[in-house]
């Protein structure tokens, strides 16, 4: 079982402000062990994201990473606004790819709604992923927002 | 495992560039050389039908027309007909699925230049495995020769208690054809052998048919491993659950066989496109070095 950042908050307390952090003997050891853990789960991240041969396909499962809650459903299209881009054959190569490296399930509703969901099962380390990515990052489309609305501003 | 070896860079293999725009060139490439490949195997397909129609139309009735008072045919081979029949048919049923085999496999001449460039520059060594052809060659020798015993009646089947042997003769005829077959279609890749047993077989992939979407164009190259253990071993299923999820591996193939549970072995899988097959393969490898660490 893979601890994700949430629990590793929550184990140690980490989000009390009102408690104090002491950690002594084994308990130090455990967490020096779970924060190992987590940087390399992260860095995992990195390199597979970094080694997904498709020019959209990390962006992609980012995007997914952002929306995906298990019982939403998210299509092709949402990804596609997700990421800014204009035409969805754009991202058909990065949809056949994560596919086939059996990174995200692709269930066919018809010829063109198709429900995109994240491997989390086969891909623990993707538990994380979601959260960083959910917690830290800014998807194109709400960053095109955040410049409309510094642009409309006066 | 075969050391670095330091390939020339053939004139094909220029060709191939798989950086953002320029795999459309690639993939003209490739699907190009694929489709003269499949006219090739095509006419060699016709020249074996055509052997095996002319032999059973034309020369094969001359040997049972008789030409002489006796009532039987001079030109025919003494009594091994069925020993030339089913030589012709083993060998051209044989050649006609490997021909098949060959026109399918998406293995073209500058694709496999690039793989094993690729493969090679990380220090291992490519083959392409033909042991279908030996396989079939010794149990084919074997079969004919049991043919050829029985036209001489060196073997006789006559007496009640031979039956089982007969049947067993009738079963060996069948694999002896069926077994070189199979190992033909499931075998006979691009390897990469690696340690002891260990060895990567490569398949690549790609559409044939031209899409009208212009950013289509993926090739694929399947990478699988050999056999690592028998699927209802719970402590090495666990094993191998643990080290496909930390090297983010795809664990379930989509062929029927795997999806549902029929596959009674274990194997590592890695799905990889000509760009980043370098590290895909060294992530498989790895995978197995883990599994051969772990397991000891």
């Amino acid at each position: 079982m893979r601890l994700s950042f949430k629990q590793f908050i929550k184990k140690y307390d980490l989000d009390n402000f009102q408690k104090e952090l002491k950690l002594k003997g084994q308990d130090k050891i455990n967490f020096y062990n779970d924060l190992n853990e987590l940087l390399k789960i992260i860095c995992r991240i990195f390199d597979k994201i970094t080694t997904i041969a498709s020019l959209r396909g990390g962006l992609v499962l980012m995007s997914l990473a952002k929306m995906y809650q298990h019982e939403t459903v998210i299509t092709r299209t949402d990804i596609k606004n997700c990421l800014n881009i204009d035409r969805l054959e754009k991202l058909m190569h990065a949809f056949d790819y994560l596919e086939r490296q059996n990174y995200i399930n692709i269930e066919r509703k018809t010829k063109t709604f198709h429900i995109i969901k994240l491997n989390d099962e086969d891909n623990p380390d993707f538990k994380l992923f979601q959260e960083i990515v959910k917690m830290f990052w800014s998807s194109p489309e709400e960053n095109k927002e955040r410049a409309k609305k510094w642009g409309d501003s006066k | 495992m075969g050391g670095f070896k330091i390939m020339k860079n053939k004139k094909n293999l220029g060709a191939l560039d798989f950086e953002d725009d320029l795999i459309f060139n690639s993939y003209s490439i490739i699907r190009s050389e694929f489709l003269l490949k499949g006219f090739k195997q095509l006419i060699y397909f016709f020249i074996v039908l055509v052997i095996i129609v002319i032999y059973s139309i034309i020369i094969y009735p001359l040997y049972l027309r008789p030409d002489n008072d006796i009532g039987i045919s001079t030109l025919q081979p003494k009594n091994f007909n069925f020993t030339i029949n089913w030589t012709i048919f083993s060998i051209g049923t044989f050649l006609i699925f490997y021909i098949i085999k060959v026109a399918l496999t998406r293995n073209t001449t500058s694709l496999k230049e690039y793989i094993k460039h690729e493969i090679s520059s990380i220090g291992f060594k490519i083959q392409q495995q033909k042991k279908s052809w030996i396989l079939f060659f010794i149990l084919n020798c074997f079969s004919i020769l049991y043919v050829f015993l029985l036209e001489l009646e060196l073997i006789d089947f006559k007496t009640s208690t031979l039956t089982i042997l007969k049947g067993c003769l009738i079963t060996y005829l069948t694999f002896s054809l069926i077994i070189p077959l199979l190992w033909l279609f499931l075998y006979d890749r691009l390897a990469v052998k690696l340690k002891g047993n260990y060895k990567i077989l490569i398949e690549p992939y790609f559409r044939i048919l031209k899409k009208k979407i212009k950013e289509y164009h993926l090739i694929a190259l399947y990478l699988r491993s050999n056999k690592l253990a028998f699927r209802f071993n719970k402590y090495k299923e666990r094993l191998y659950i643990s080290i496909a999820e930390n090297r983010w591996l795809p664990r379930k193939k989509k062929s029927l066989i795997s999806k549902y549970g029929l596959n009674l072995f274990m194997r590592f899988y890695e799905f990889s496109t000509p760009l980043n097959l370098q590290n895909q393969f060294l992530n498989i490898v790895l995978a197995l070095q883990d599994w051969e660490q772990q397991l000891n």
